[in-house]
């Protein structure tokens, strides 16, 4: 068990070695919110880059338009893409269609905004967190209380990471509390991988982020 | 006046929860430290084995330079096992093997009294909880605390003689209480979240009355008090390798045994030790080392209890457990 929880974090760690989040123009990010740890690789993810875009309003699942919609919550999944490493570079490739292939996965990588204390539905779209705890009675030092959830169902042995430091995984009731440090914006993330089911990777590695705000 | 050393047998029962394991939290070697003497408030994961083994070795000061019946040294061997029934219960039973020799060469050795314990663990989180089996490092930070109840039973040997020598029948070589003993304990942790852990136990242990082949003893009842500043001072994650440094107060109150009803001259008193020690963790196994020295005594007779709590050189201690 240990050696899995270990696994997880080395996991983890390689994961998260990059930042998404989602601006208050519901604009989705890549790459490092603090602009020191920033390679000059920040971009900001384009339409053609996603595979599944909505918006939680009143408890409903809708189809998301504008920033003007005021989501309650905004979900958003990236196109599955493959990355294959060769002695020449990583290539976005499956691992069958490079030559020398060393090794593979496959990243489903997903991102979620709450705004309000009403965005805490699921979108039931692989891997995702939502909060249980009222985000507007959060304040610094208090807990975020995350339920990690696979097809709307919770998931156990998903590592949880505050940023870049790996927090917690959870049970078998999906639950993790990760302790909310500072005001402004949230990088919740977590991650878990299995055994590819084709010849075109040898792991699929499922993340996800949770943006919550806590306005300064 | 060596009656208060038998006692020394039963102070170990304190010390069983803190079996000081490597916390199997998600980064394995962070969460908080674990104290020497001072009971620890972590539960046994659910499920998972617990294996120990506590040396204590004691030395006491001499009142005389001649040869004769003071007590030269103690060593105390425990062997323990626990279970984890649940993230919040765990259950132990330790098996004591004492070695006691006087500065006469007369003394004993064997198996003392098993002892079984019980350990509730519970967390302050927006209330009392239970502790809960996946706790992320953000929880452990919060305010934890055990509650232990512990009995020892009366499997050891109790009538140990010693014919055609100077003494027939010394209570402080026997290898038992003759009697169960109980003992309620609570102990509170608070983790900092990097290096620092702040421990505090407190602990009442009472003895039930034994008729000796030679007398009827009840021995005195005991009140301990912990506090305990582990500082994590080295990790290697890589290796899975944590070092800490630790530092402890540990107060000890006993009262007067009884014999035949009648309390005694040269038992009981205030004893206040001054633990410092290391642990290492490597993977799943903890040992631990320190050196235990009375620094306040308010002894009874003070000049009467050579061989009693608070009239040790020093007790060495190395502590070795793992889980599996």
């Amino acid at each position: 068990m240990k050696k899995t929880l270990i696994t997880l974090m080395a996991l983890c760690s390689a994961l998260l070695a990059h930042d998404m989040w989602i601006d208050d123009s519901a604009l989705v990010h890549y790459g490092h919110r603090n602009i020191a740890h920033s390679h000059g690789d920040n971009k900001i993810i384009q339409g053609g880059e996603m595979q599944y875009v909505s918006c939680l309003k009143d408890a409903k699942i809708i189809s998301f338009d504008s920033a003007k919609q005021q989501c309650d919550a905004l979900f958003v999944q990236l196109k599955p893409t493959y990355y294959t490493k060769t002695p020449y570079g990583t290539k976005k490739l499956p691992k069958n269609e490079v030559k020398m292939a060393i090794s593979s996965f496959l990243s489903l990588e997903s991102i979620k905004r709450i705004y309000n204390y009403k965005g805490v539905e699921p979108f039931k779209k692989g891997l995702e967190l939502t909060l249980i705890n009222n985000l507007s009675e959060i304040e610094v030092g208090d807990k975020a209380r995350l339920l990690v959830l696979f097809d709307a169902k919770p998931k156990e042995g998903v590592t949880v990471a505050n940023d870049d430091k790996p927090i917690g995984i959870s049970g078998k009731d999906g639950r993790v509390n990760v302790r909310i440090k500072q005001k402004g914006l949230q990088n919740l993330k977590a991650s878990f991988s299995i055994p590819c089911d084709s010849e075109k990777c040898d792991k699929m590695i499922y993340s996800t982020t949770l943006n919550i705000e806590l306005r300064e | 006046m060596r009656k208060i050393s038998l006692l020394t047998v039963a102070l170990s029962t304190v010390v069983f929860a803190h079996h000081g394991v490597a916390a199997l939290s998600i980064a394995g070697l962070e969460g908080p430290g674990a104290p020497l003497e001072t009971t620890s408030t972590a539960t046994l994961p659910e499920d998972k084995m617990l294996a120990y083994v506590k040396i204590e070795d004691a030395s006491y000061a001499k009142y005389t330079s001649s040869i004769d019946d003071e007590v030269d040294r103690t060593t105390y061997l425990m062997y323990g096992f626990g279970y984890g029934i649940t993230p919040y219960l765990s259950a132990y039973t330790f098996i004591p093997y004492y070695t006691k020799k006087r500065e006469d060469n007369i003394g004993s050795s064997g198996w003392h009294d098993i002892k079984l314990m019980m350990a509730l663990g519970f967390t302050y989180d927006d209330g009392f909880k239970l502790n809960k089996k996946n706790e992320s490092l953000d929880d452990m930070q919060d305010w934890h605390f055990t509650t232990y109840f512990n009995i020892s039973l009366p499997t050891g040997e109790g009538e140990v003689t010693f014919p055609g020598h100077s003494v027939d029948f010394d209570p402080f070589l026997q290898l038992s209480f003759g009697a169960p003993s109980f003992m309620a304990g609570f102990a509170a942790t608070k983790w900092y979240g990097d290096a620092v852990t702040l421990s505090f136990d407190t602990s009442y242990n009472t003895f039930m009355q034994y008729q000796y082949s030679a007398v009827k003893v009840k021995f005195a009842d005991e009140i301990r008090a912990g506090a305990a500043f582990t500082y994590k001072l080295y990790t290697d994650q890589k290796s899975k390798f944590r070092l800490d440094a630790d530092i402890e107060a540990n107060y000890l109150h006993i009262g007067r045994d009884k014999e035949e009803g009648l309390e005694q001259l040269a038992t009981g008193g205030e004893i206040l030790y001054t633990t410092i020690g290391m642990r290492l963790f490597y993977q799943t196994v903890s040992i631990g080392a320190g050196l235990k020295v009375p620094t306040w005594t308010n002894l009874n007779e003070d000049n009467m209890q050579q061989g009693a709590e608070g009239k040790e050189k020093y007790r060495a201690i190395l502590t070795f457990s793992t889980l599996f």
